[in-house]
C-alpha cells in the first residue's frame, strides 16, 4: 500500500506540474533542501489525511512564471501564494482520483505559508507513517508529504 | 458573434490561466468577468449579460454546486451554460454536477485543448465566423 501511495502521488505530481505549470520534474532520493514555501490541504472520505507541498524559492518562481506567463520582475507574493495553493489543490485532487475514482472525497481549502511560519501552524507533516516524494527541476526542489489513513466501514 | 464569459474560481492564478486559454483558443470574447466564489458570481449575473460560466466547485462562502442550484432555480439565469472546472472529479461529483444543470465538466489538471473542445461543444458554436480557432492546438 505504501509503495502504491508513493507511485500514485508521483504520477499525480508529474501530471499536474507538466500540464499546469510546464515544469518537468525528475524524482530524486534526497529530500534535504532549503524549502521556502509550503502549501497544505486536507481530505476526508474513504481515507482521511493531508498533503503538504514544500517548494524551493526558485521552484515557486518557475511555477508562477510558467503558469501566469509573467516575468520575475512582475511577480508578487500573492501570485506565489496562489500558485502554491493551486499546486496542493490539483495534486491532491488528482491523487485521490487516481487512488479511487469511485469515491467522493471532501477537500479542505488549501493553505499557504512561508516555511518559517508553516512549522508553527502545523502544516508540515512529520508523522512516521507519512509518505514523501522528492523532485528536482533545473536544480530547484520540490517535496510532497502525504498522510493517508483508511477509514473503517463501521 | 462574441461572448461574455464569467470565470468563477477563488484562485486568481487559475482565473488568469482560464482567461488566457480562452483568449488563445480563438473564441471571440467580448467581456470576461471574474468572481471569487458563487455569491460574487450571482452578483455579476444580476448586472451583466453572461453567455457562459466556467466555475470551480471548491470555493469559500458559496461553492460551485450551491451556485449551480441558485442558477437553476432562476428563470432568467437557468439557460446560461455552466462548465465546471474542478479537481474534484469522482464519478459521483461529475454526475451531481450534471444533475444540477452543468453542461460540461473539466478535471484539473487540464490541457488547453480540452477546455477549448468543451467550450466549443457547450456554447454550440461551430459555424464559420463564430469559432475563430485555426488549428486544434493552442499556442499556450
Amino acid at each position: 500500500m505504501r509503495e502504491s501511495i508513493r507511485q500514485t502521488l508521483t504520477s499525480a505530481t508529474f501530471e499536474v506540474f507538466e500540464k499546469m505549470f510546464f515544469v518537468f520534474l525528475e524524482p530524486v532520493e534526497d529530500g534535504q533542501h532549503q524549502y521556502e514555501h509550503v502549501s497544505h490541504i486536507g481530505f476526508d472520505g474513504k481515507a482521511k489525511g493531508a498533503l503538504c507541498v514544500m517548494m524551493s524559492r526558485g521552484m515557486t518562481e518557475m511555477m508562477a512564471q510558467n503558469m501566469l506567463g509573467c516575468e520575475s520582475s512582475e511577480m508578487t507574493g500573492q501570485m506565489i501564494e496562489d500558485c502554491s495553493k493551486e499546486a496542493a489543490n490539483m495534486v491532491c485532487g488528482n491523487f485521490l482520483r487516481k487512488m479511487s475514482e469511485q469515491d467522493v472525497f471532501n477537500l479542505s481549502l488549501p493553505k499557504y505559508a512561508p516555511m518559517n511560519v508553516a512549522e508553527n501552524l502545523g502544516m508540515l507533516l512529520t508523522g512516521s507513517d507519512d509518505e514523501a516524494v522528492f523532485f528536482d527541476s533545473e536544480g530547484e526542489r520540490l517535496q510532497l508529504r502525504i498522510s493517508w489513513q483508511e477509514m473503517g466501514n463501521g | 458573434m462574441s461572448f461574455n464569459v464569467l470565470i468563477v474560481d477563488d484562485s486568481n492564478a487559475m482565473r488568469s490561466v482560464i482567461r488566457k486559454v480562452i483568449q488563445l483558443s480563438g473564441f471571440r470574447m467580448d467581456n470576461c468577468y471574474e468572481a471569487g466564489n458563487g455569491k460574487q458570481a450571482l452578483e455579476v449575473l444580476s448586472g451583466e449579460w453572461i453567455d457562459v460560466i466556467l466555475s470551480d466547485i471548491h470555493m469559500p462562502e458559496m461553492d460551485g454546486f450551491e451556485m449551480l442550484k441558485a442558477i437553476h432555480q432562476n428563470e432568467v439565469y437557468r439557460n446560461i451554460p455552466v462548465i465546471i472546472i474542478s479537481t474534484e472529479g469522482s464519478l459521483d461529483r461529475v454526475n451531481e454536477a450534471h444533475a444540477l444543470g452543468a453542461k460540461g465538466f473539466i478535471k484539473k489538471p487540464f490541457l488547453p485543448e480540452e477546455l477549448k473542445r468543451i467550450l466549443h461543444e457547450v456554447i454550440g458554436v461551430g459555424d464559420e465566423g463564430e469559432y475563430q480557432a485555426d488549428t486544434d492546438e493552442c499556442d499556450f
